[in-house]
């Protein structure tokens, strides 16, 4: 995901805000997590995680604080707001019904 | 949901407004978190520490890049850029002084022309009238036979303001001008009369006190009087006390009801100090005595043409209301078909002058053309020596869309800066306009900077902004990026292809300058044609002029009155240097004749049509020699003439002429104004004068004696209003004036003095017109004469140090150097053949529409082409031949090194 165009960035949205979902993290341990979870397919270019992440904290969906991490060192810590919670959801539906339809139509048999 | 989005928003906002600096140290902090994180991962995943960061640094691309995209995803992002942008153009500019001192410059001087002619054409042209509801004004005039905009009688005044539907009142006025005494030194001021409905017409009450009543205009009522501003303030210091007291007019006691506020100006007319009531009497009022102007305020939703028809419909009603003036028959006014001749009162006021002002205006906005011409080099030349810088930042990255930008954003500043200068010059240039505005400039007044004007300003900015600016970004913010990188290296010369576009900017500018040019030059020759046109009179700068009146209340005797005035001649007879003396009803292009159908016995004319009007001179017989008006043939008049009222007139040429085939035949034939009039015997005939202007026929005039009997339905008609003409050679100077002065007082101390001129302000005053025209014209082609030469000269002068490189390897060939001086001149007046062919072809389409400005020469004419284009080759070559001059001093060992 080197270049998001328009779908992708929706769906990568989604993807950030399930991650942030399962617990408050800076944005290097998004991308790893994301990473380690998808098996090494789904990737963010670090060029492009954080403008996403800054956009995401304008809407209103997650909201960021300064922490000190266990490194003793200070990084900006991302979580979820209910606002946000409610938008996931939102789009998990839409992806379920959009996956969903895809996978019947690419699933017909061809005569 | 909505409502915290926009609160974050806010927030946001407020933060990057205050605390900017802590927003960006968090993005770097999150940054170098980020990687700090990621090399520790790479190290823990087994690499060494260099590799570590070596890795996670390519991984994270360009840290700055990274950086933007973030700033670029924070709310407003654009203002940030945009503030940067401007801020960054600041700090190019300023560290180039010469270009930005230049560029300013020229912006400021074309956008501040253009925006001084405009507010003229703003003020005189383009405000409504400052009078409540001015689209209902409507000046009302009338067509008899084939003449229009014929003033009006008492008779349609009376009927129109009675009968019409269309029209919420209607108003006749009239230019006066009365003796005041008793306040201070006595004075001579302009007056208007008018009928009770004028003022309340134009509908601006007065500062204090009230308008005249119906009353009041009529015959009998004691005398009444509103103050114009001006003369209250200057004659009344301002007193607000004024109302009821009294004044004296033209010797009688007028009771001052009212006075007029600042604002209040009469049409286009001079401010009259006073206004009186004009006390039209219904019952001595006959048909005809046309010469009232008249204005009227249509009633809402009444369109002119609406009421046109309702006049119309009251002309013959008219015709039945009143009795015509003895010796006239009520048929000879309906053979003169009368109309109605209305017109929205605001171009009455403007007049003609709206050509001139619109030319004008094309002209100087030429002028703005060719200064952005100008700028769009400078800016050009200055992308071209960035063209490096540019091409690496487009090679790491650099969005095009930011580079074009930014370009944009260093002309908007440049643009601002001009602009907002030159709306500092022309405030200036309004001053001075003002000031030394031809007199015939209608709403002189009005000229300001208003709203209108300064959304010009603006309009005018962007659009200049746009036009400049748009240049360098096509040129150079497009491909080819690894062409600006390769051809700063070692390639030979310059493309072809990178010059044209300057080359196509001197040919505009100099196609334009070609027009201008033009347009001054034919302007210079109407002008001259102008001042060699023969007045018919001789040496008006020696002519002293000035106005008296002699009251009915001062001396009621008409014998007396005219002895009076003559006594006046003899006393300013004996000034020394004075050579001669005399007076008349009217002079030369001072307006106020007197005109009126002149009867002829034994003409060649049909007789029982209606006879054309002429002009009544009425004169002492000195008048003509002290004019110099030749006598042709006959005699001139006598003192005893007037004394005796014997019943004679002398006439012009051209009248002697037209109905009688020859001066010598003229003699001896009979004119009469009236048909109940005694017929009066041509004694002679005199050269012809110019009585209206140098561009206008010259006068068909009759020479009558000062006192008249019988005359127009007059049994006795005197000359008590008449102009002095004394020939002098200190005409003009304090000197004489103190002199005549003392003589006119020993004679009548109450007497004023008016109008007090020489005969050649009144020649220079009918000549202001164009001679107005041609300054300005003059100053715009001149500067666009300056701007296009300037232009050229850069593009040789850059043309030359461009290709060194390639003049080094010339003259190391062997190519003599004077050849190639040659080459760059001939390189020049390729640019300007090429542009004053292209400014002929402009020229001959568009020229024709000064035409009405221009005397006696054609729009095509010949000379003036040939001088102009003579002109510009001439400075073309200056200009070309300057910097290749340079090309001769080229050492090609020195050349072939450069780069």
């Amino acid at each position: 995901m080197s270049k998001p165009s328009d779908l992708v960035q929706g769906t990568l949205d989604m993807l950030l805000l399930k991650i942030l979902a399962l617990e408050p993290m800076n944005g290097f341990a998004v991308s790893q997590r994301l990473k380690q979870i998808s098996g090494d397919v789904l990737q963010v270019s670090d060029g492009s995680l954080y403008p996403a992440l800054h956009k995401l904290e304008q809407e209103g969906w997650i909201t960021a604080e300064w922490k000190t991490s266990e490194k003793g060192r200070r990084a900006k810590y991302y979580s979820l707001t209910r606002l946000g919670r409610r938008h996931l959801e939102r789009e998990a539906d839409n992806w379920g019904r959009l996956s969903g339809a895809i996978s019947r139509v690419v699933k017909l048999k061809e005569a | 949901m909505r409502p915290a989005r926009w609160l974050k928003k806010l927030s946001f906002w407020l933060r990057l407004l205050l605390h900017r600096r802590e927003l960006d140290q968090e993005l770097d902090d999150e940054i170098a978190y980020h990687l700090e994180a990621k090399i520790e991962d790479n190290v823990e995943k087994g690499m060494v520490p260099e590799e570590a960061r070596r890795a996670a640094r390519i991984e994270l691309g360009g840290v700055e890049q990274v950086r933007e995209n973030m700033r670029a995803v924070r709310p407003g992002a654009w203002l940030e850029t945009f503030v940067r942008g401007i801020r960054f153009g600041l700090r190019r500019l300023r560290k180039s002084p010469g270009f930005t001192a230049v560029t300013i410059l020229t912006l400021a001087v074309g956008v501040g022309a253009n925006v001084a002619v405009f507010s003229v054409v703003e003020g005189v042209l383009l405000k409504p009238l400052p009078y409540p509801k001015p689209e209902q004004l409507v000046g009302v005039w009338q067509g008899i036979l084939t003449q229009s905009r014929v003033p009006l009688g008492p008779s349609n005044y009376f009927v129109y303001r009675e009968q019409s539907r269309a029209f919420q009142d209607v108003g006749l006025y009239e230019d006066d001008s009365v003796s005041v005494t008793g306040i201070g030194e006595p004075e001579q001021v302009r007056a208007l009369d008018v009928t009770q409905g004028v003022l309340p017409i134009l509908g601006i009450p007065p500062m204090f006190g009230r308008w005249f009543s119906q009353q009041e205009d009529s015959p009998g009522s004691p005398a009444t009087v509103v103050l114009g501003y001006g003369f209250w303030q200057r004659k009344f210091g301002g007193d607000p006390d004024v109302i009821g007291r009294p004044i004296t007019l033209d010797g009688k006691l007028s009771q001052i009801i009212g006075v007029m506020p600042k604002r209040f100006h009469f049409l286009a007319e001079q401010d009259a100090a006073v206004i009186l009531p004009l006390q039209l009497e219904r019952n001595h009022s006959y048909l005809g005595q046309f010469h009232y102007d008249g204005i009227g305020r249509l009633r809402p939703g009444i369109t002119i043409a609406d009421a046109d028809a309702d006049l119309s419909r009251l002309l013959p009603i008219v015709l039945r209301s009143f009795p015509p003036p003895p010796g006239y028959s009520v048929d000879l006014f309906e053979k003169l078909h009368p109309r109605p001749d209305l017109r929205p009162l605001k171009q009455d006021v403007v007049g003609d002058v709206s050509n001139l002002l619109w030319v004008l205006m094309g002209g100087i906005g030429m002028v703005l053309l060719i200064a952005c011409a100008n700028v769009a080099n400078l800016l050009l030349v200055r992308t071209e020596g960035r063209q490096q810088e540019l091409a690496i930042r487009s090679a790491l990255g650099g969005a095009r869309t930011r580079i074009a930008l930014e370009l944009l954003l260093e002309s908007f500043v440049i643009g601002v800066i001009g602009s907002a200068l030159g709306l500092g010059f022309a405030y200036g240039a309004l001053r001075v306009v003002v000031t030394m505005a031809p007199s015939n400039l209608p709403r002189v007044g009005e000229i300001g900077i208003d709203g209108h004007v300064l959304l010009f300003t603006l309009a005018l900015t962007l659009l200049v902004t746009l036009l400049f600016g748009s240049v360098p970004v096509f040129r150079y913010a497009g491909s080819r990026f690894e062409a600006g990188l390769r051809e700063a290296g070692r390639s030979l010369s310059q493309s072809r292809e990178r010059h044209r576009s300057r080359k196509t900017l001197v040919t505009v500018q100099v196609a334009f300058a070609f027009v201008l040019l033009i347009s001054s030059g034919l302007m210079i020759r109407s002008f001259a044609a102008l001042i060699r046109v023969n007045p018919g009179f001789f040496a008006p700068a020696q002519l002293q002029t000035f106005r008296i009146a002699i009251s009915e209340e001062d001396i009621p005797d008409p014998t007396a009155a005219v002895r009076a005035s003559q006594g006046i001649l003899e006393k300013i007879a004996v000034i020394p240097g004075v050579s001669s003396v005399a007076f008349a009803s009217s002079i030369p292009m001072a307006g106020g004749e007197y005109q009126d159908p002149i009867w002829t016995a034994d003409s060649q004319r049909p007789a029982g049509e209606v006879p054309p009007v002429r002009t009544f001179v009425f004169v002492s017989p000195e008048y003509f020699g002290t004019m110099g008006i030749p006598i042709i043939g006959g005699r001139n008049l006598r003192w005893t003439d007037t004394y005796n009222r014997i019943p004679v007139a002398l006439v012009s040429d051209k009248i002697a002429r037209e109905y009688w085939h020859d001066p010598a035949s003229a003699i001896g034939k009979r004119v009469r104004a009236s048909s109940t009039d005694d017929w009066r015997e041509i004694v002679g005939v005199v050269g012809n004068v110019r009585m209206d202007g140098m561009n206008q026929p010259t006068c068909s005039c009759l020479y009558f004696p000062l006192s008249v009997a019988n005359f127009d339905g007059n049994p006795l008609r005197v000359a008590r209003d008449v102009v002095f003409v004394v020939r002098s050679p200190f005409a003009g100077s304090q000197g004489l004036i103190n002199q005549i002065r003392r003589a006119v007082w020993s004679v009548d101390a109450k007497l004023p003095l008016d109008n007090v001129h020489t005969e050649e302000y009144f020649y220079d005053r009918s000549m202001a017109r164009t001679s107005f025209t041609l300054v300005m014209l003059g100053i715009a082609g001149g500067m666009a004469l300056l701007l296009s030469i300037v232009g050229l000269y850069g593009v040789v002068a850059y043309s030359v140090s461009q290709r060194t490189r390639e003049i080094g390897v010339r003259i190391a060939l062997g190519a003599q150097p004077r050849e190639l001086k040659q080459m760059f001149i001939r390189q020049g007046l390729l640019l300007i053949g090429t542009g004053v062919a292209i400014g002929m072809i402009v020229s001959f389409a568009v020229i024709r529409l000064m035409s009405s400005l221009l005397f006696g020469v054609s729009p095509n004419d010949p000379a003036t082409f040939i001088g102009v284009s003579v002109l510009l080759f001439a400075t073309a070559l200056f200009a070309s031949w300057i910097p290749a001059r340079r090309a001769l001093r080229v050492d090609p060992m020195v050349a072939l090194r450069y780069e």
